[in-house]
């Protein structure tokens, strides 16, 4: 018997196999159900709490870091007053 | 198409999941006999299966009933497995045909249906992901090159060429692997 018709052979035989049965639709049903109200929801909420830490963090040194300035624009001129600039 | 599926479709586009839970009851034992090909795993295979559902689900807007459902289906399942193959191609580990040496039988139609499933599926898992996948479709499945070609949106030409290339190097991996005399059919 040739490899080739052995292999035709087994296939023959294997597609009789019972293949076992699964009941999916339930799970099914909680992977599409939900999943667009959280996706909107969680998503969109998760993102403003990091958005209003990130500018809460900023915004305290920066105030900070104003207040230590006496004249804050000047202090931007300061170290060009030494030096010739033509 | 069936009359009751088209309206199953319909409803379930207009937000009625029970509809779709009818429609996945109906198609779910032959979707999973297609992926049970795929893996032989049943929590993989069963993953699959609901892969399967869930992508149809979010595609249905977008078929167009020209022909049956399963059909469709199929088609869904067919590239959900052979995604799945392809991610594990570099995992997968091969299963020695030496394993199978308690099913020796005399002759092959008295082989149990599962081992010679087994069998094939592991002498199959050792080729390329898409070679592999068109000689499943024809030893498994009956079907013909232009069935493969539409199920992948491959050209028949290529999918003829892919076909005769992975039967020489099925027969050079089953020859290596003595098969013959594994099984007991040397004549």
């Amino acid at each position: 018997m040739d490899t080739l018709d052995a292999i035709e052979k087994l296939a023959q035989q294997a597609r009789r196999e019972q293949t076992p049965t699964f009941n999916v639709a339930s799970r099914i049903l909680c992977r599409i159900g939900p999943q667009e109200e959280t996706f909107s929801f969680v998503g969109l909420e998760l993102f403003a709490s990091l958005s209003a830490v990130a500018a809460s963090v900023v915004g305290y040194f920066s105030v900070g870091v104003l207040r230590s300035l006496t004249s804050p624009l000047m202090q931007f001129f300061t170290p060009l007053q030494e030096a010739r600039l033509w | 198409m069936q009359n009751t599926d088209w309206q199953d479709i319909l409803a379930c586009l207009n937000g009625d999941e029970d509809s779709y839970v009818k429609l996945v009851r109906r198609y779910e034992a032959e979707i999973t006999k297609l992926v049970w090909r795929f893996s032989r795993d049943p929590a993989v295979c069963e993953e699959l299966v609901q892969d399967v559902f869930v992508e149809a689900y979010f595609s249905l807007k977008s078929y167009r009933g020209r022909a049956p459902l399963l059909h469709w289906l199929r088609k869904i399942a067919v590239r959900v497995g052979y995604r799945y193959w392809k991610e594990q191609a570099k995992t997968r580990a091969c299963v020695p045909l030496q394993e199978f040496d308690a099913i020796e039988t005399e002759e092959p139609d008295t082989v149990d249906p599962a081992a010679a499933a087994q069998i094939l599926h592991a002498l199959l898992a050792r080729l390329p992901a898409a070679d592999r996948l068109v000689l499943t479709l024809m030893y498994f499945e009956q079907c013909g090159t232009k069935e493969i070609a539409a199920r992948m949106g491959w050209s028949r030409a290529m999918v003829k060429m892919r076909a005769l290339r992975a039967r020489k190097k099925l027969k050079t991996i089953a020859e290596s692997e003595n098969l013959l005399e594994k099984l007991g059919w040397i004549r």
